[in-house]
C-alpha cells in the first residue's frame, strides 16, 4: 500500500514530467480575433490606481486638506472679492451641506455627500474615514467604497436603477429577460432571490426616510461550479454588475414616487463585522429625495 | 505581472495585451493539459481563457491581482471544456500516453495509467485544485484565491482527490500482486 508521501510524490512527478506544447497556435489565433472581440467596459468607471496603499491615501488626503484651506480662504474673502460661490468641500470636520459627489477614484474626507443629477434620485449620505468614490454619478448608477471594493474584505454600496435582469445570469450573452422584469418592488426582489448560486433571506417590508419597500440579503456561493463563466445580474450604463464568489449583498429596494430605487451595500468574508454594521447605518440613514 | 501593461491592455493597448498573452500563453496550455487531459480540449480552454482576459480585462478591477484573475478565467474556460468533455467523449482525441524518460522518478509504467484513469475520475473542480498545487507549487490558500473558494475548501477538495488517486495507485498494486501470486 501506498503511503500519502508516495502518493504525491509520483502524482507531482507524473504532473511535471516534461511535456512542453507551444501554445504558439492557439496565440496566434487569440491575437488574430482581437479585432472582432470588443472588450466589454468596465461596470465600475474607473479603477483605482494600482499600488494606491495608506501612504497615498494619506498624502491625497492631505491634499484635499489643503485644497480645503485654499477654499476657505476664497470663502471668507467675502462677495465681490472671489469668483462664484463655491460648493464647501468636506472637511474633517462635519460639512454644513451635502458636496456633490466627486468623480470616480477620489477619495472623500469625512462629510455629507449628495448623489444627484444626473441621477434621478437624489440621496444624502453621511461618509466617515477611508471612502472613495468607485463609479461616477452616472443616470442610473453611482458607487463608493470603504478601504477597497475587493475580495477579501473590501465593502462599499452601490445605487442603482434596475430595469431588467440577465435572462441567464449565467450568460450574459444570452440578453435580458424577455418578457421583462415587472415594473414593482416585490418582482424585483423575488427575481434576484432566486438567481443561481444566491442563498438569499426572505424579503422583509422596510422603509428609509419614509420611502417603504423590500430588504433583502444575500450571499453568493458556488458560482464557479454553477456558473462557470461567472455570473451577472443586471446591466447597466456602466457595464453588468458582477457578482463574486463569497460577496455579501444587503439590497434595499425603494419606491421613491414610482421609481424603484436599489442599494446594494456589498461585502465579503473577510469584512469586519464593525463595517458591516457602520454599511447598514449609512444606508439606513440616507435622505432620499426624488429628482427633479 | 507588469501592472502597466495591464492597464494599458485594460484601455484597448492591443501590443501590450499581444505580450501579457504571450508572456502567459504557454503556460495556461500546460495547465489546462494537466486539468483536462487532451491536448484539443486544452487548447480550446487556453484560447478561450486568453479571450475572456481580453474582452474582460476593462471589468478587472484591480491591475495588481491580474495573475490570479486570469488563472481564474483559465479554470472556468477548463470548465466549460470538461463540459464538453462528458458531451462528446466518444469522438475525444485522448492524449497518447508519456513515453517514460530516464529521468522518469514513476515506480511503474502502470502507475502512470492508474494515474491517468484516476485522475479523469475526478470532476474539474478536484483536478484543478491538484494542478495548481502539485504542479504550479502555489500553496493552498493560494488556489483557494484562485478558485474563489475558502481555504478549507480548497483543502477538502485536495484530500478528496488525492485519496482518489492513492486508491488508483493501490488498486495497480494489488492486481499486480494478483497476478505474482497466481
Amino acid at each position: 500500500m501506498s503511503t500519502d508521501r508516495d502518493t504525491t510524490r509520483i502524482v507531482r512527478s507524473w504532473l511535471k514530467s516534461d511535456q512542453h506544447e507551444s501554445a504558439d497556435r492557439v496565440l496566434d489565433s487569440v491575437l488574430d480575433q482581437l479585432d472582432t472581440t470588443p472588450q466589454r467596459r468596465a461596470w465600475w468607471p474607473a479603477r483605482r490606481l494600482p499600488g494606491m496603499n495608506q501612504a497615498m491615501r494619506i498624502a491625497l488626503a492631505s491634499a484635499a486638506v489643503v485644497v480645503v484651506a485654499l477654499i476657505g480662504i476664497t470663502l471668507f474673502r467675502g462677495p465681490g472679492i472671489g469668483s462664484d460661490p463655491i460648493a464647501p468641500t468636506p472637511s474633517p470636520s462635519a460639512a454644513p451641506s451635502p458636496v456633490a459627489l466627486p468623480g470616480a477614484g477620489t477619495l472623500l474626507l469625512p462629510g455629507s455627500y449628495l448623489i444627484g443629477d444626473p441621477f434621478p434620485v437624489h440621496v444624502t449620505v453621511d461618509l466617515g474615514e477611508n471612502w472613495g468614490v468607485w463609479g461616477s454619478v452616472a443616470p442610473d448608477v453611482a458607487a463608493v467604497y470603504q478601504e477597497t471594493p475587493d475580495v477579501p474584505d473590501g465593502r462599499g454600496f452601490i445605487v442603482v436603477l434596475v430595469d431588467n435582469l440577465y435572462s441567464d445570469p449565467c450568460d450574459q450573452a444570452s440578453g435580458l429577460m424577455d418578457p421583462p422584469l415587472g415594473p414593482t418592488v416585490d418582482d424585483l426582489a423575488s427575481a434576484l432571490a432566486n438567481q443561481p448560486s444566491t442563498d438569499a433571506s426572505e424579503p422583509i417590508d422596510v422603509t428609509i426616510d419614509g420611502y417603504s419597500g423590500k430588504y433583502l440579503e444575500y450571499t453568493m456561493t458556488g458560482i464557479t461550479e454553477e456558473c462557470p463563466g461567472g455570473l451577472v445580474r443586471w446591466p447597466s450604463s456602466q457595464g453588468p454588475r458582477q457578482a463574486l464568489d463569497g460577496e455579501h449583498d444587503q439590497v434595499w429596494i425603494l419606491d421613491v414616487e414610482r421609481v424603484r430605487l436599489v442599494i446594494d451595500a456589498f461585502s465579503f468574508r473577510g469584512t469586519p463585522a464593525a463595517a458591516m454594521t457602520e454599511l447598514r447605518q449609512i444606508v439606513e440613514s440616507m435622505q432620499i429625495e426624488p429628482g427633479t | 505581472m507588469d501592472t502597466d501593461l495591464v492597464v494599458r491592455a485594460q484601455h484597448g493597448d492591443k501590443e501590450a495585451y499581444a505580450f501579457l498573452a504571450t508572456e502567459i500563453a504557454d503556460r495556461f496550455l500546460a495547465v489546462a493539459r494537466r486539468i483536462l487531459r487532451d491536448i484539443d480540449l486544452a487548447e480550446d480552454a487556453t484560447q478561450q481563457a486568453l479571450l475572456a482576459i481580453w474582452r474582460d480585462l476593462p471589468q478587472l478591477r484591480d491591475p495588481a491581482r491580474f495573475d490570479a484573475w486570469s488563472y481564474r478565467l483559465l479554470v472556468r474556460a477548463c470548465y466549460a471544456e470538461g463540459r464538453k468533455e462528458r458531451r462528446w467523449a466518444p469522438n475525444l482525441r485522448l492524449l497518447p500516453a508519456d513515453e517514460p524518460t530516464a529521468a522518469d522518478s514513476f515506480d511503474s509504467v502502470a502507475d502512470r495509467d492508474q494515474l491517468e484513469s484516476g485522475f479523469r475520475r475526478l470532476s474539474i473542480d478536484h483536478r484543478a485544485v491538484v494542478v495548481l498545487h502539485h504542479y504550479l507549487d502555489l500553496p493552498l490558500e493560494r488556489v483557494a484565491e484562485l478558485l474563489g473558494v475558502p481555504v478549507g475548501t480548497a483543502h477538502s477538495r485536495l484530500h478528496y482527490a488525492m485519496r482518489g488517486l492513492r486508491a488508483a495507485l493501490d488498486a495497480d498494486a494489488r492486481s499486480t500482486a494478483r497476478e505474482v501470486a497466481q
